[in-house]
């Protein structure tokens, strides 16, 4: 026997798994879509520091995601479920073409008027690990624990990281000089 | 807010995806082909847009608004709170259900009296806004009791199903700006928040019918004989680029940014309250990508007080924002009558006739 709000819950679904039905979701996928691209990207270009790698991981997510989009729209997190496909595929990616980077690549500007350009090359200049955690927890607005989960470690231990980064990039901004430089 | 991290994404708020919806059932080895750079010659950069400019604009708004509202209007409640009975306007008028000091005054003394029992209950004044400004029914309310990223694949807080668990696309204003809460020196403040639902938060917050986000407040007097008022409303697709309490001159701007459905209809408008007889609103908007299903959003326009009575030198009034699948011709949502909206933001304001 369904509770009043079970019920109320199984026709709130229906209506939506009807509207996806019908439309394929196009509409809300869409919006999906445009609301959260760009900060994936931006959160792979970080971790990755390629733009061509970022991008390819933004369209394997989200291809995947709109294949899987009635799984995934009633997910209790989506857009950290994008995040953590797409960083699957930046991973797999570089485990398969083996690729290593010696320093740190040049991230065309994309714009003349970058607005902090020094941040930017500052951020880029990071450790691995603490770039995953601002990418995560800033540019992508994950929680500590959805951080955590994505990357496996402690949620103290994405504290304890993003606390160090934004340290560093605030010793660093004061004029202390861009530090030392980690693949 | 910490500084740095509002640099950070400021900073790289200007990078933008390349990848668009048609590119997304293209084979990866098309797209690398596609978006790699030519090994003969530098990555062209990425043309500017104006979309990222209008992103920028909207979470320096939001960062604008966040300390505003902890910087100025929270000391305010602590000193309406420390005066008593004292009846004071406060640096911001309510937005609803009235906006002016002397409806305040008069919205105490019928609950002072006994009248409007939900006047002192903001899940109450909460509801009574989504039925009565929004149009909803069903309409759901959830408190927001903790940042609401804390609050993804939660069961709701007083759900006696406790099985739908709230989404995280509220962009409520706790857990918009993570950490605020360990600040030293902050403590919560007389205020509540609600996310408004026009059905149940799980499935209906994922359907991408966003929440609209109400913030509630005591503007005369905090504790249980206090009223509560609707101090903003907020909803992802449409950020206002105005800040509760802002002036507004004759001959300035106001403007939202965001995202609309297609086929939906979508206003902005101001207005002025008590003996101030301005309103206006407008249907036109820019939208810098392709017209699907969703489309981006961006609207201004000045506000022209001149044929205005009533407003000088200064008055009370209101920016809001609404999109509906109805037409929303001649609406004022706060004013009641229109048709249900799909999305709503509101903020009060002052207005400053030349």
């Amino acid at each position: 026997m369904r509770t009043r709000a079970e019920g109320k819950g199984i026709a709130c679904l229906t209506r939506y798994t009807s509207m996806v039905q019908r439309d394929g979701g196009s509409e809300s996928f869409e919006r999906f879509f445009a609301a959260t691209k760009d900060h994936v990207f931006r959160s792979l270009l970080v971790i990755t520091r390629d733009q061509a790698l970022a991008d390819d991981g933004v369209a394997e997510a989200f291809t995947r995601a709109f294949e899987r989009w009635a799984e995934v729209a009633v997910h209790p997190a989506p857009k950290a479920w994008v995040a953590r496909t797409a960083l699957n595929y930046v991973r797999s990616d570089r485990r398969r073409t083996r690729r290593i980077i010696f320093g740190v690549p040049d991230v065309p500007a994309p714009e003349r008027d970058l607005p902090d350009p020094q941040l930017v090359s500052l951020v880029l200049r990071l450790p691995r690990r603490q770039r995953e955690v601002i990418a995560l927890r800033i540019l992508l607005d994950l929680s500590t624990e959805r951080t955590a989960e994505l990357l496996g470690i402690a949620p103290g231990t994405v504290g304890a990281h993003l606390s160090k980064a934004l340290a560093r990039l605030e010793r660093e901004l004061v004029g202390t000089g861009i530090t030392e430089v980690e693949g | 807010m910490n500084d740095v991290e509002e640099r950070i994404r400021s900073a790289f708020e200007p990078y933008r995806s390349r990848t668009d919806l048609d590119g997304l059932s293209e084979p990866a080895s098309a797209r690398r082909r596609r978006l790699r750079p030519d090994p003969a010659g530098p990555e062209a950069p990425i043309p500017p847009t104006r979309t990222s400019t209008r992103l920028v604009t909207a979470i320096v708004a939001f960062a604008i608004f966040a300390i505003a509202t902890v910087a100025f209007v929270v000391p305010a409640l602590r000193l309406n709170k420390n005066a008593g009975n004292g009846v004071t306007s406060g640096p911001v008028l309510p937005l609803w259900p009235v906006q002016t000091a002397r409806g305040l005054q008069d919205y105490q003394a019928q609950a002072d009296a006994g009248k409007h029992p939900e006047a002192l209950d903001p899940h109450a004044v909460a509801e009574a806004f989504g039925h009565r400004v929004l149009g909803w029914d069903p309409l759901f309310v959830v408190l927001h009791t903790d940042p609401i990223s804390k609050l993804c694949g939660m069961a709701v807080p007083g759900d006696a199903a406790g099985e739908w668990p709230v989404g995280c696309w509220s962009p409520g204003l706790p857990g918009q700006y993570p950490g605020i809460e360990d600040r030293s020196g902050y403590s919560p403040a007389p205020m509540s928040r609600f996310a408004l639902f026009p059905c149940d938060p799980g499935p209906c917050d994922l359907k991408f019918y966003s929440p609209v986000d109400v913030t509630l407040y005591q503007p005369l007097e905090a504790g249980p004989r206090g009223i509560w008022a609707v101090m903003a409303a907020s909803n992802a697709w449409l950020n206002l680029g105005v800040q509760p309490g802002e002036t507004i001159r004759d001959g300035s701007s106001i403007s939202v940014s965001g995202s609309i459905a297609s086929g939906d209809d979508f206003r902005l408008g101001a207005a002025g309250v008590g003996d101030c007889s301005f309103a206006m609103s407008t249907d036109a908007f820019d939208s810098s990508g392709p017209l699907t299903a969703a489309s981006p959003l961006s609207s201004q326009a000045t506000v022209d007080l001149g044929s205005s009575t009533g407003c000088s030198p200064s008055s009370p009034g209101y920016v809001w924002a609404a999109e509906s699948k109805e037409s929303l011709k001649g609406a004022d949502p706060l004013k009641g009558g229109g048709p249900a909206l799909t999305g709503f933001s509101a903020v009060p304001v002052t207005l400053v006739a030349p």
